[in-house]
């Protein structure tokens, strides 16, 4: 059977006619309002009490957090971080970064803690760093998208994925998220990371490192906007 | 779909006189309760959410020809094809026909309940396609060659050493004797073995928790991120979902999605949602080239304009099951059903016909718990009563329980002969109980003292302390 036997025998259940207008317009309408149902109140908050939320969730969910004032501080940071003993990866690992880390131009090059072989689509890594869109307070996700500078297998694939947020791109609800995502031509992908990979699946007891990265590090960069107004 | 659901009484008591299955849902049941109410009181608008999520839904089931048609229209523009198939063998032939043209040997599945409905990894392991579950509890039952206990946490009934057991038996090499021993190893033998498989394979198959039809996206969830992996990795992306899956927009999206995981596993929000919509742009990277939707009717039409219509706003999120007293006793295997759960004794019936789904509309408290914690608010009690009502019609309950609820019904509709014979139980029941309560009874009433024991019952009926004085009452 095909598709027009399916949506007829829908109208038929529904009793409904496809040539009335009346419905055709109240879809129509529904899409293009986009209006927004109920926002929850913890979203919001003024600018910097969003990024303490943000922080606080994302670290609930077992991810770490740090906090840099400007990009120059971020291969420090990383170092750092990457040094730091209590990391389950082997001493001496190389960073992946992916094309939008690459484009800020951080200095890692002259750093010696990048990998000496490229990455590639189908392989995996030990680390990975990568930029994001943005993030959301009210749950604690970062929200990351498919591009030419950004492949999904970047943020999934590698044992450690560190990734560079910008604190002027946290908002509050979701629903600021799609006011910064082109709506009529969306990435082929939009993931909202809110912590590292984990599953519950063997006696409802959470265990990290299931498919995705094994741990997950934020670096949040400079101060608030003073203008941010949340939705 | 596939059902011995009519094995019901039978596959409870298995699951009854089962140890271990008892302690895990035990632990499982309180912990889930719990877990859910801490989260939904740090959100003060939960309830608010729920009405208009249920809002929501209705209008676009409502509407439904006219979202279909719009989300197919934007997954075209996205540079995915849609295929429609009407039953269970149409979904079946369109998804093979896609494999086989791709010439596809590898094939990863992330977990979706409607694969679970069509049985679509037999049919494609029959097919020669090698098809391996990513999802860790999907990939235990796989191996096991059993089905889930649980539409979100499929393996559930299991613990850690019956794990540790099944991976020693498929992944040990000649010579290994050391079976795992921990959580964290097992999770780290699986994800390396099925690491593998993501790399080499040339189909991914998902499900959808959603589809917006503004913008022909998919929503995926998960915590392990094996969905991201199914659909970044293999060229070919197949998405197999029911028809009643389309919201309207994204905003629409927010609202479920902060519904969804507070109700499943009382948890803020799941670590990966993924909004996937058509093909790998020429400038990307990864992704999948080919992207295929799927969408299934397979019984869901014939809900509309019915009393089940409602049904068809269950987004899946299990938290009736864990409210259950029926589930959390009897175990998911009982209901001989991929669904389960008070959902499950819902859609069952109606999915595989009321006379194959047995006692699942029985077994129920009737307590209500379910609908108060649905997060679309379906009327789950009065939908199994229903179908209670249609077996009574359709004559088929045993006589001997259609026999007893008329002699019953024929009793509490003449008020004098109530108060005699109720007057007269209390007084027998006085006569079996020992120090407060009531252990065995004779008969068919000892089914009922076999696995519960009755406090001692009051020594005079409502009606007569009534009588004597309100006060007292
Ligand atoms: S019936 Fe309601 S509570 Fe049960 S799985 Fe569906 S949405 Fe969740």
């Amino acid at each position: 059977m095909s598709r027009e036997q399916l949506l007829n025998r829908i109208r038929q259940k529904l009793k409904v006619d496809a040539s009335d207008t009346a419905r055709q317009q109240a879809v129509a309408a529904r899409l293009s309002a986009k209006q927004s149902n109920t926002l929850p109140q913890r979203g919001r908050k003024s600018h910097p009490q969003l990024v303490m939320d943000f922080a606080q969730r994302i670290i609930n969910a077992q991810a770490t957090v740090s906090r840099v004032k400007s990009l120059t501080a971020v291969v420090a940071e990383v170092e750092k971080y990457l040094s730091a003993g209590s990391l389950s990866c082997p001493p001496n690992i190389k960073l992946c970064i992916n094309g939008d880390i690459e484009q800020l131009a951080l200095g890692f090059e002259g750093s010696g803690l990048l990998n000496l072989t490229p990455w590639r689509a189908n392989s995996s890594m030990d680390v990975c760093m990568t930029a994001c869109l943005g993030a959301v307070a009210e749950s604690g996700s970062l929200v990351v998208t498919s591009s030419g500078t950004s492949a999904i297998t970047q943020h999934m694939l590698a044992d450690i994925h560190i990734v560079l947020l910008r604190a002027g791109d946290i908002v509050g609800v979701f629903e600021e998220i799609w006011q910064k995502l082109p709506r009529s031509n969306l990435p082929r992908d939009i993931t909202f990371i809110s912590g590292p990979s984990c599953t519950g699946d063997i006696e409802m007891i959470m265990e990290y490192g299931a498919h995705g990265p094994k741990a997950l590090h934020v670096i949040i960069v400079g101060e608030s906007p003073a203008d941010y107004q949340p939705l | 779909m596939d059902v011995s659901s009519k094995e019901f009484i039978s596959l409870a008591n298995i699951g009854l006189e089962n140890e271990n299955l008892q302690t895990t849902m035990n632990q499982f049941g309180a912990n889930m309760i719990s877990r859910r109410q801490q989260i939904v009181q740090q959100l003060p608008e939960f309830d608010q959410l729920r009405d208009e999520a249920r809002d929501i839904k209705n209008h676009t089931l409502a509407h439904l020809d006219l979202y279909l048609e719009k989300f197919e229209q934007q997954v075209v523009a996205n540079g995915g094809q849609v295929h429609w198939a009407s039953s269970e063998a149409e979904a079946k032939r369109i998804i093979g026909d896609i494999c086989h043209a791709k010439a596809a040997k590898n094939i990863i599945k992330s977990k979706s309940m409607v694969t679970e409905e069509l049985d679509l990894a037999v049919f494609l392991e029959d097919q020669g396609l090698e098809t391996l579950e990513t999802d860790l509890g999907e990939y235990i039952i796989q191996l096991r060659g059993e089905r889930p206990s649980h539409i979100v946490a499929p393996a559930v009934h299991l613990n850690k050493d019956q794990v540790a057991d099944t991976f020693f038996k498929h992944h040990s090499q000649p010579g290994d004797n050391k079976k795992l021993s921990t959580r964290a190893d097992l999770v780290a033998e699986a994800r390396q073995i099925l690491r593998s498989h993501f790399l080499a394979a040339d189909i991914g198959i998902t499900g959808a928790n959603f589809l917006v039809a503004e913008t022909g996206s998919i929503i995926l969830v998960t915590n392990e991120g094996n969905a991201e992996l199914t659909t970044a990795l293999p060229e070919t992306h197949i998405v197999v979902t029911g028809i009643e899956k389309v919201i309207p927009t994204l905003e629409d999206a927010a609202t479920f999605i902060r519904l969804l995981t507070r109700s499943a596993v009382g948890a803020e929000i799941s670590a990966y949602t993924s909004f996937i919509t058509g093909a790998k742009r020429s400038a990307d990277l990864d992704g999948a080239k080919n992207f295929h939707v799927v969408l299934v009717d397979n019984g869901r039409v014939d809900m509309l304009g019915s009393e089940f219509q409602p049904m068809l706003r269950c987004i899946r999120c299990s938290a009736c099951l864990h409210h259950c007293p029926v589930y959390l006793s009897v175990g998911g295997h009982a209901y001989g059903s991929v669904y389960n759960g008070p959902m499950g004794a819902v859609l069952t019936p109606h999915l595989a016909g009321v006379e194959h789904a047995g006692h699942l509309p029985n077994a129920s408290t009737f307590c209500g718990r379910c609908e108060s914690v649905c997060p679309v608010r379906i009327p789950l009690p009065d939908l199994m009563r229903f179908w209670r009502n249609q077996q009574t019609t359709l004559k088929l309950d045993k006589p001997s329980v259609r026999w007893a609820l008329q002699a019953w019904a024929f009793i509490v509709t003449r008020p004098r002969l109530y108060k005699i014979v109720s007057a007269l139980l209390v007084r027998c029941l006085a006569g079996f109980t020992k120090a407060g309560f009531i252990t065995r009874l004779p008969s068919i009433a000892g089914n009922w003292t076999e696995s519960r024991d009755f406090r001692k019952p009051e020594q005079q009926t409502f009606i007569s302390r009534w009588k004597k004085g309100r006060a007292d009452v």
